[in-house]
């Protein structure tokens, strides 16, 4: 089996993974550059297509690698999001929540990075500290861990199962963890949010609210304003234990923007129409919990969930069903149109497949020619490749 | 479902928190409050004289909790229940109000206007300690209450958490968790007559605050020393253009 990594620009030298036994080890290196060093091989892209993808798994710490392991399809990808927030730039961010959901497993420096990209059914790990794969680190270790883990279940169906129920089970350590570190430091704030973070990831619900509500108690007296984002999340904890009123009234306290208040007069008709799903999903979408939204919606469908749907199946891949949803709507209204290209553009740039990509972009563009910069960012990306192939 | 928040009908009630206040101001401010409050809600610190009585000769008071046991030395439990008593009626905006405090008249004239609104929840006017009758307010070191603003108006957010601070004495009159939404600081000033009275009733009230809080661990010393100031920096007030 290989071991591959795919860093960044300039950050070859930083890549010294831990040795494995029966593991090759390679880096991708930009410039046409091979070597060994360390018993770690140096080797340009040309020399990874070469390599079994069945045998391969890949360590990801750049997202614009997403359209070559579309395509070369390795066993299993490890996804490093690290310092993903620092960066302001709308095509990073774009390629790096396609590349986390392309990944079997994520690891991350943020806590809170870490339990949104498990509400999205990503198996994701926190590792503390800098990026880099030196031996000894902890994000090393752990990366080490889910390579063995990829090895023990080379041979079973669902890897990805494995590494969800070793991702649960660090949950539900750490959450432990907290509750206890919380009886020496009642007053605590932060500890509290975040094991409330913790117990509702855990699916404990209840005790998720209690603690969401007590974090709430402290951050007023404290810092004011601030703390609104938290009563909005405890509106989520609420939705998802089907208490609507309660959800919908805590969502409406914190409808405060005009957006958010037009949002709060859609909801409140919705829920004099009976549509609880409906309210109950949008608060848990906006939440990050996509995974129980769809749930109560597929469970639950109404004639007026079509654009929470829709947007649900965008944010997961779900793209033919995003698409008989727009099919649904009138057809040759531009809008309508315009979202379509732009769908079945961001379903084959998703796919790697730039050509195709870019044809419906440009017919997007026709109708609405900021979609240009779609293609823009498509070509910045076959830049970044271009520069190890 | 009813909305968190309404532009129009919403409907204002007072809520008071009293204590042997005959012969004082309560029926001047009852009678001002009923002016421009839907309805009152007034809890009795277990007074010893006619309070009672002469709340409930005010057709707009809804309610009087009296107690039997006096609260003055657990005022956060007391403005609990006082909140509590209140949001039980359902209002859509609440004036914490006490019985020595009257609002200049520009403000019967704007509440409606800053009630009926979705922008702001909270609403926080100046008060001014009036000191030794009603044409002079007390300004200097420790006297400085009009330099800020108090909350005093505020929307009911059903379901919405309250605190109040646990302590004994000077809690804040309403809900600390208010904080966190969005507000208004007003330019309507509140007349606070709590030391327009006589000088005799102003060393009452100081022997009554040292009795209560000998170490000034709830207040001032140095503040409470000031009500016997005999020569207070006073500043004249000036009625608002009608």
């Amino acid at each position: 089996m290989n071991v591959v990594f795919f860093g960044e620009p300039g950050g070859e030298e930083e890549a010294g993974f831990p040795l494995l036994p029966d593991w090759q080890v390679l880096v991708v290196s930009a410039g046409k550059k091979s070597g060994k060093k360390n018993g770690i091989s140096y080797v340009p892209l040309s020399a990874v297509r070469e390599l079994e993808p069945s045998h391969g798994v890949a360590v990801v710490s750049h997202p614009y690698w997403m359209p070559f392991l579309r395509q070369w399809k390795p066993y299993a990808v490890i996804g490093l999001a690290y310092g993903a927030d620092a960066s302001s730039d709308a095509s990073f961010h774009y390629y790096r929540k396609a590349l986390n959901r392309f990944c079997d497993a994520v690891l991350t420096d943020s806590e809170e990075a870490m339990l949104d990209l498990s509400l999205r059914g990503i198996p994701a790990f926190h590792s503390p500290g800098p990026l880099g794969l030196s031996e000894g680190t902890a994000i090393a270790e752990r990366c080490a861990e889910l390579v063995g883990l990829c090895k023990a279940n080379a041979d079973v169906y669902d890897l990805r199962r494995s590494i969800q129920e070793l991702a649960a089970h660090k949950r539900t350590e750490r959450t432990e963890g907290l509750l206890e570190a919380i009886e020496c430091e009642p007053h605590n704030e932060a500890l509290i949010t975040l094991a409330a973070r913790y117990l509702y990831a855990e699916g404990r619900h209840s005790e998720a609210e209690y603690y969401g509500f007590q974090a709430f108690g402290r951050c007023v007296v404290a810092s004011g304003s601030r703390c609104l984002s938290l009563y909005r999340w405890i509106a989520m904890v609420q939705a998802r234990q089907g208490k609507t009123e309660d959800a919908l009234n805590s969502f409406g306290v914190t409808a405060i923007q005009a957006e958010d208040k037009a949002r709060y007069q859609r909801l409140l008709a919705a829920y004099d129409q009976q549509l609880h799903a409906l309210v109950c999903a949008d608060i848990c979408r906006e939440n990050g919990d996509m995974a129980y939204a769809l749930e109560l919606l597929e469970r639950h469908p109404t004639p007026f969930d079509r654009s929470i749907r829709y947007q649900l199946y965008k944010e997961t891949d779900q793209y033919s069903k995003a698409l008989d949803l727009l099919a649904q709507d009138r057809p040759k209204e531009l809008a309508v149109e315009r979202e379509r290209w732009l769908l079945l553009g961001e379903q084959e740039e998703q796919e790697g497949c730039v050509p195709q990509a870019v044809s419906f972009y440009l017919k997007a563009a026709c109708i609405d020619q900021e979609v240009i910069s779609n293609i823009l960012r498509l070509e910045m990306v076959e830049r970044f490749l271009a520069a190890y192939s | 479902m009813r909305p968190v928040r309404k532009t129009e009908n919403n409907r204002l009630t007072a809520m008071m928190q009293v204590r042997n206040e005959e012969n004082r101001f309560l029926e001047e401010v009852l009678q001002d409050v009923s002016e421009y409050a839907d309805e009152i809600v007034i809890v009795d610190d277990a007074s010893t004289d006619r309070t009672v009585d002469i709340c409930l000769s005010f057709p707009k008071v809804k309610e009087v909790v009296r107690l039997t046991e006096r609260h003055f030395s657990r005022e956060w439990e007391l403005r609990s229940l006082l909140w509590r008593e209140t949001c039980k009626y359902g209002p859509d905006w609440v004036l914490a109000i006490d019985a020595d405090e009257v609002f200049e008249s520009k403000f019967k004239r704007t509440v409606r206007q800053l009630m009926n609104q979705d922008t702001y929840d909270w609403v926080a006017f100046r008060m001014y300690d009036f000191w030794g009758g009603r044409t002079h307010y007390r300004e200097d070191e420790y006297w400085q209450l009009h330099k800020r603003h108090t909350i005093m108006l505020l929307r009911n957010l059903p379901g919405f958490p309250y605190y109040y601070l646990q302590h004994d004495h000077h809690v804040h009159r309403v809900p600390l968790s208010y904080g966190a939404l969005p507000g208004l600081l007003s330019d309507i000033r509140v007349k606070h007559l709590g030391w327009a009275g006589s000088e005799e009733e102003r060393r009452r009230k100081y022997e009554r605050y040292k009795q209560m809080d000998p170490e000034g661990i709830w207040g001032s010393q140095a503040q409470y020393e000031s009500i016997l100031d005999a020569d207070p920096h006073l500043v004249e007030w000036k009625e608002e253009d009608s």
